[in-house]
């Protein structure tokens, strides 16, 4: 069933653009999207979109205290491989104490797709087998769907068209790169990120930042964690979980302004 | 750390007559909730486990302190929920219920939802859906005031707690690795709570002592 123009962020019918068909499951709806066309040597982003009923909300990368992540299982030609999800970044939701992380309107999770040089159909086949969760203040419904979406080889400039929708989401950018000493340490019952940031980075570490961590176990999800930058230096303490174990290798953590305008992705790495 | 003592002390309707049909309702039966509850701040591992005293919803009364000698487990229940309908939709909790019963351990499910709330089921009717559910553990306990669920900061359904033969806590987490609501997602994982209890048969240290939760927020 076609029912693309049921969304509230709905693309426009467009031959630059393949979509799914889109399947209602449990408490939201679900599609896949993709550029219809792809050229060889380069990237094919995909858009899996998730829409929850009213008042519902489904799940960022780390759900918090409750709830499940999304996740695809994506089914692609042999010599192509699917990047990590990105979500856009989240709100924080809380019920009886307990925070969660995720988003009560329509969403697009995307993943990049690479196309080596020497890939030679001149089709792609993208299924995706999809599970989610949608939750509300009285209960949690599952969801899943199959989706597939096919793409063929064309011209380079309708291959990077930019996804309807997809723009009208924030997105954290990986700015690692751009910190020097990077390191997360506890420090008793605290967890403290601190870095040197580059010059240019700076700038987008003002007013009130909120810091959001991606994994499930390492931070008190209900503690907000204190973000404070001085002249360069960023330090993001947070309150260890109950269900801390070992400090991870990695902690990855998303900062987000009061303004939700732009994000950034920053990597620590254990002390 | 700060222990603040607080005596809980609640009573729900009894309705004795309707279940009066069998010997399997007998069981059921009494369905007044009494508790006194000592709620003594977050529950660590490697800490004392808080003492608490409930009537279960057969009316047999549950003291923690009155266990000592037996190895418990408490898991935390809402037949609504994906993550709890995994684990009984596959069999799996009433299996590690039926071993539990096997090898003399004190199983404990406590139901923490709120009347009013989804997941609340009263205790005099609590029966046919524990009958329904297969359910194989010791005692059903409805916590509707949540002052168990508090005490121990049970979080989650299924949130899985394991007290060792002294009343020290020594498991609070997740009841296996892979949170999912997926019942095939069972096989395969690895189970805390299986391999804490067959530690603690062996006289060993458990060696997952606490993991991250995965299920719906309990409803309080």
């Amino acid at each position: 069933m076609m029912l693309a123009f049921l969304w509230a962020l709905a693309p426009k019918a467009s031959a630059q653009v393949s979509q799914s068909e889109v399947v209602k499951s449990g408490k939201s709806q679900a599609s896949l999207m993709a550029p219809s066309s792809f050229v060889h040597g380069g990237d094919l982003t995909v858009a899996l979109m998730l829409k929850p009923e009213k008042n519902w909300h489904n799940y960022w990368v780390n759900p918090g205290d409750s709830g499940m992540a999304t996740t695809v299982k994506w089914t692609l030609p042999e010599g192509l491989s699917a990047g990590p999800l990105e979500f856009p970044i989240p709100h924080q939701f809380e019920s009886s104490g307990l925070v969660s992380f995720g988003y009560s309107e329509p969403v697009f999770l995307l993943t990049k797709i690479h196309v080596p040089e020497d890939f030679s159909a001149a089709e792609i086949m993208i299924k995706a087998s999809v599970s989610w969760l949608t939750c509300n203040d009285n209960g949690c419904v599952p969801g899943d769907a199959k989706l597939q979406v096919d793409v063929k080889a064309g011209d380079a400039e309708n291959a990077d068209t930019v996804l309807p929708g997809v723009d009208s989401m924030i997105y954290p950018s990986d700015q690692s790169a751009k910190l020097k000493n990077a390191v997360a340490a506890e420090e008793g019952e605290f967890l403290v990120l601190s870095a040197e940031a580059a010059p240019d980075l700076d700038k987008l570490l003002v007013g009130e930042l909120s810091a959001f961590f991606e994994s499930n176990a390492i931070v008190e999800h209900g503690y907000a964690a204190k973000v404070s930058v001085e002249g360069r230096q960023l330090s993001i303490r947070a309150k260890k979980s109950e269900f801390f174990g070992e400090m991870p290798a990695e902690v990855a953590v998303v900062i987000i302004p009061k303004e939700r305008a732009n994000s950034l992705r920053l990597v620590f790495s254990k002390k | 750390m700060e222990s603040a003592e607080l005596k809980m002390f609640f009573v729900q309707k009894t309705n004795l007559t309707t279940l009066m049909k069998n010997r399997f309702t007998n069981l059921f039966a009494i369905a007044t909730a009494f508790s006194m509850i000592t709620l003594a701040g977050a529950t660590e591992v490697g800490e004392k486990a808080p003492d608490f005293e409930a009537k279960d919803v057969t009316g047999k009364v549950v003291k923690l302190a009155d266990l000592k000698g037996k190895t418990v487990v408490l898991e935390w229940i809402n037949f609504g929920c994906p993550f709890v309908k995994k684990h009984y939709g596959s069999g799996n909790m009433q299996k590690l219920q039926g071993t539990a019963a096997d090898d003399s351990v004190v199983w404990i499910t406590v139901n923490s939802a709120a009347e009013g709330k989804q997941g609340y089921l009263a205790p005099d009717s609590a029966e046919p859906a524990l009958s329904k559910e297969k359910w194989a553990g010791a005692h059903y306990i409805v916590d509707a005031s949540g002052v168990i669920g508090k005490a121990y900061g049970a979080k989650v359904t299924p949130h899985m707690f394991v007290i060792d033969k002294e009343g020290v806590l020594v498991y609070n987490g997740a009841i296996d690795d892979k949170s999912t609501t997926k019942a095939e997602d069972v096989e395969g994982a690895t189970n805390y709570v299986t391999q804490a209890l067959a530690e603690l048969a062996e006289g060993k240290e458990v060696s997952v002592p606490t993991s991250k939760p995965y299920g719906c927020g309990v409803k309080y």
